[in-house]
């Protein structure tokens, strides 16, 4: 590890949040060198199985007055309201510019950018392409991106430490998965956009690579996460799989029924029905599974999801991803099957405290998208505010680190210590041995959190959580590895992984035992109802010398005060 | 209860080590597992690597035949691991052979460098920048109708996942091909109604009907296409790209004689100066290439007017005679030119000195050809 790359910005992550700060960096001073780091090729990143589409106001009809209290009132109160306010007026121009840069949305008759319903929202306004919206997403800001020479990309490079010196971020640790080799990077300023944490459950719409590694590397470099209990659990994952059927397909009209095929929605949210937000419509399944009117599959309780009425013609051209997996992963045609589902965990609501410029406490660390925590989503997040969410703060992390660095005059210089202290951990991680092994603890490690902290939680079950977690981190000392190869040891790297996953249960089983309350997607048994009087903050956490430490911000109001 | 089924999964394994230096050929290791019918190729080997040997190795990620990871060679053909079933592609003695992609190095056992493939993608500009009048116009969002958009829907479905290259044979012989998939990326910019005024459009089509790195290569084979997950059809993209090259490629000359200021990039756009011509080597050849075919056009005048019954000139066997023999001159001199400022285009993309020597044999030939049909309709054959 003698050389030391230099670059100006450092964007770990190639998702759509990452691309997004490294183009918008570029395009502010195009004299900056820019790394783009990912552990997959950018265009591989979970970005790219988003199906539903991005939320922002674009037509005259709508008002971003409307979208943000939509918003707000969806996040049950705990979205800080002037980060809101922010992302609502910049969210039509993101998809604009996305556009200009090729984005194949779906268009209207007449040629403008089409907009569809999505649950929470009173207007139309989540423009889509198709039901492959973070696909088409992905691939636009990628192949915009390769017309910027300044911007290096470093693909499948795994980053493994935050180095810092006196309260400033100064550089990372990177292991070249090609090679094997580890490297060390200086910068001026750093961009965590790693996506969020979702392989932690067993049943989830999330893949492999989401293992929550820019959480657990931020923890370790002292800056708080915010939040944690949050995790939105979507209504309609397949049944077998848990892969994601998009909330378009109700939008466009489709139906749950439970096992008597009645919309039994109509019991908890009338007005909506199946366009209520997701907390709402999980829980409502989980309920008539518990009041024995689920349907039962070899996958455990159903309902199902009723598309047949919407037609082929429609069901092709507004939701061909749906039919395509329904049919590939679960054997069944929407066009003329009923789609068995259940609620599946998704998407992470909490993550790095950041402020209104993506801005951590820690000097020249920025966060964007899935991983970071404005916040903007509070405790549940709309569908389709999270892709708006990359593009804006996103944008937003990209001019402020380009601004940032030109008042940087060099790059720092790195911490020797720190430096040979990582690479000897990483060296001796490497040829570990003993009896446990990577796979099976991952999958008791998803287990528990499906118990412990999944839809429903309580007192009893989070404290069982926690003695298990201690247990599983004790198997954790003693996996052994059986590929000892430097070059693309993926073995390597999900032991890596599942540390930082181990890191990022903790801080959720933690942060869910504090909030004695039920608020969104955070829903306890033995304290059913919101508590604003005690509980209308947030939660931060961070690491102190013996453990993980809460504490508690107060949640910004600006309009709409709590009801 | 879903039945299972034991398989035996023939994988083809290969390691070498950091330095480079290889450990062992490429070879076939056997792992037997039950799965039953519900089980992808993909989760079978996440199985493998879990309960038998954890260096087994292959990329994976989504898990829904969006990203393109896993591409890989199961029982010859070329797919995506995690959207087939084992049951589906067992053969009869109960195996399923997996193998990496092919025309690409490989780095560990089923994962290849895509790197080429990637690079070829970048090399076809995959974005345009709209001109727009002034630069704090603000940003509006470019109308495109649906039917309009029907064109690019195929095209803009490549998830990027190779498959394809690992398919073409030409490819497989000629790393300077373009590619099917770059191909696509190329077409799907190109056929798109918005980006028309970019500058990339002109360079994209250059770059593509350059002889070397385009898109000629590619001779319909087909197989890109029937190993496609998502149905994108490169090889039809390929081919109307070649129309669109061949179009381009025609009309680019005739766009030249027309907008003088194009003819030399070095030239100061808005301000073309009278002695123009005079400026180099280049901009004389340019002049002479388009003198001569002025020269060639009033031969042709000549000789159509000729062709009437009567003929207009027949008694002025001199001046037929001088204007046959200025027009073959201006006709060799057009051709030369033509060569000879070929040689000296320096801006990319420069055309291979064999592609042009080629084109130049080929129009001189046709020239002669057409003087010695002209010729002896006149005279009668000599
Ligand atoms: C199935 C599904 C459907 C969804 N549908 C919608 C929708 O319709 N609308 C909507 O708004 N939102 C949707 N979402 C949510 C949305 O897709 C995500 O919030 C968003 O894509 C997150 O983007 P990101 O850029 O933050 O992270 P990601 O796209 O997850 O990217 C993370 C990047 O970080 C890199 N990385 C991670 N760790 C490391 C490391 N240690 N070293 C180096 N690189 C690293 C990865 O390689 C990757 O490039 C959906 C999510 C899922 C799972
Ligand atoms: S054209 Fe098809 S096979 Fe080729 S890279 Fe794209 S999706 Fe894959
Ligand atoms: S894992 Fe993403 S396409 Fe197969």
């Amino acid at each position: 590890m003698e050389t030391i790359t230099q670059h100006d910005i450092l964007i770990i992550g190639g998702g759509a949040a990452g691309l997004r700060a490294a183009l918008a960096a570029v395009e502010t001073n195009p004299k900056l060198s820019i790394a783009l780091i990912s552990k997959v090729y950018p265009i591989r990143s979970h970005t790219v199985s988003a199906e539903g589409g991005v939320a922002g106001v674009i037509n005259p009809e709508d008002s971003l007055e409307a979208h943000a209290y939509d918003t707000i009132k969806g996040s049950n109160y705990l979205a800080d309201q002037d980060a809101v306010e922010l992302f609502v007026k910049k969210a039509p121009l993101e998809i604009i510019q996305i556009e200009n840069w090729g984005c194949p949305w779906s268009r209207t008759k007449e040629g403008k950018i089409a907009t569809r319903n999505f649950g929470g929202m009173s207007k139309p306004r989540t423009a889509y392409a198709a039901d492959k919206t973070g696909f088409y997403l992905l691939h636009s800001l990628f192949e915009r991106s390769l017309k910027y020479k300044q911007i290096t990309r470093y693909d499948e490079w795994f980053v493994t430490k935050i180095l810092t010196c006196e309260n400033q971020a100064t550089g990372i640790i990177a292991i070249q998965q090609r090679t094997g080799q580890i490297f060390a990077f200086s910068a001026k300023a750093i961009i965590l956009a790693t996506g969020g944490a979702g392989y932690l459950y067993q049943f989830t719409t999330n893949s492999n690579i989401k293992t929550g590694d820019g959480m657990a590397l931020a923890l370790q470099a002292g800056v708080a996460l915010k939040d944690m209990e949050f995790i939105q659990f979507h209504p309609t994952g397949l049944a077998r799989t848990g892969i994601l059927i998009t909330e378009a397909a109700r939008s466009e009209g489709g139906y749950l029924l439970n096992k008597n095929n009645d919309r039994f929605l109509k019991n908890y949210a009338p007005k909506t029905m199946e366009m209520s937000p997701r907390d709402l419509v999980s829980q409502a399944i989980i309920s008539e599974i518990k009041a024995g009117r689920g349907i039962e599959t070899p996958y455990g309780q159903c309902v199902h999801l009723d598309l047949r009425h919407l037609g082929e013609s429609l069901i092709k051209e507004k939701l061909p991803l749906v039919r395509e997996v329904a049919k590939t992963y679960q054997g069944v045609d929407p066009v003329y099957d009923l789609i068995p589902v259940r609620p599946v965990a998704h998407y992470f609501m909490g993550g790095i405290d950041v402020d209104l410029k993506t801005a951590t406490p820690l000097k020249g660390l920025f966060s964007a998208g899935e991983t970071a925590c404005l916040s903007i989503h509070g405790a549940n997040r709309l569908g389709s505010n999270s892709l708006a969410e990359c593009l804006v703060f996103g944008n937003i992390a990209g001019k402020t680190t380009a601004k940032f660095v030109d008042t940087q005059p060099q790059n720092p210089t790195l911490d020797q210590t720190q430096l040979k202290k990582e690479s000897d951990r990483l060296a001796k991680l490497r040829s570990v041995s003993g009896p446990e092994r990577v796979a099976p603890l991952k999958k008791d490690l998803g287990e528990m959190m499906e118990q412990a902290a999944g839809l429903i939680r309580d007192k009893k079950n989070l404290e069982i959580g926690l003695t298990k977690l201690t247990k599983l981190k004790q198997r954790y000392q003693k996996i052994g590895l059986s590929d000892h190869e430097e070059i693309f040891n993926t073995e390597f790297l999900a032991y890596l992984e599942l540390s930082n996953l181990l890191d990022v249960a903790e801080t959720i089983l933690i942060s869910a035992l504090a909030r004695e309350e039920s608020r969104g997607a955070h829903f306890r048994t033995d304290f059913p109802k919101q508590n604003n009087r005690q509980f209308h903050h947030h939660h931060l956490i961070t690491r102190a010398p013996d453990g993980l430490k809460i504490s508690l911000k107060p949640v910004t109001i600006t309009k709409w005060p709590l009801p | 209860m879903a039945t299972t089924l034991k398989i035996t999964f023939k994988i083809k394994r290969y390691k070498k080590t950091a330095d480079e230096k290889f450990l062992k050929a490429p070879y076939f290791e056997n792992f037997k597992l039950e799965v039953d019918k519900n089980t992808t190729v993909l989760e079978a080997l996440k199985k493998l690597k879990a309960l038998e040997d954890g260096s087994l190795t292959f990329r994976s990620a989504c898990e829904m035949g969006m990203c393109g990871s896993c591409g890989m060679i199961v029982n010859g053909k070329p797919v995506l691991a995690c959207s087939i079933y084992c049951h589906d592609v067992i053969k009869k003695d109960k195996t399923i052979t997996i193998e990496p992609l092919q025309n690409m190095p490989i780095i560990k056992d089923l994962v290849t460098d895509i790197d080429d493939p990637l690079n070829k993608m970048r090399s076809v500009m995959p974005y345009w920048d709209q001109k727009s009048k002034t630069n704090n116009e603000p940003k509006k969002a470019c109308p495109q109708t649906p039917k309009e958009k029907a064109r690019i829907d195929e095209a803009t479905g490549c998830i990027k996942c190779m498959l394809c290259y690992s398919a073409c044979p030409v490819y497989g012989q000629d790393k300077n091909f373009i590619g099917p998939g770059a191909g696509t990326l190329a077409y799907r910019y190109e056929a798109d109604s918005r980006g028309i005024n970019s500058t990339e459009k002109q360079q994209r089509l250059d770059k593509i009907t350059s002889e070397e790195n385009g898109i000629w290569g590619c001779s319909f084979v087909g197989d890109c296409s029937s190993v496609c997950p998502k149905q994108v059809d490169p090889a039809k993209a390929l081919q109307l790209l070649k129309i669109k090259g061949s179009i381009h490629a025609a009309i680019k000359p005739l766009k030249k004689i027309f907008t003088c200021t194009s003819l030399n990039s070095s030239l100061p756009i808005n301000n073309p100066t009278a002695s123009w011509w005079l400026q180099n080597k280049t901009t004389l050849g340019y002049f002479l290439r388009e003198l001569s075919a002025i020269g060639i056009t009033l031969w042709a005048i000549f000789y159509v007017l000729n062709l009437s019954f009567p003929p207009l000139f027949t008694n002025l066997q001199s001046l037929t005679n001088f204007i046959f023999w200025f027009g073959f001159i201006s006709a060799l001199g057009h051709s030369i030119s033509w060569f000879w400022v070929g040689l000296k285009i320096t801006t990319p993309p420069s055309p291979s000195k064999s592609f042009l020597f080629l084109k130049f044999t080929g129009l001189i030939s046709g020239w002669i050809l057409i003087s010695y049909l002209l010729i002896s309709n006149l005279y009668g054959k000599f």
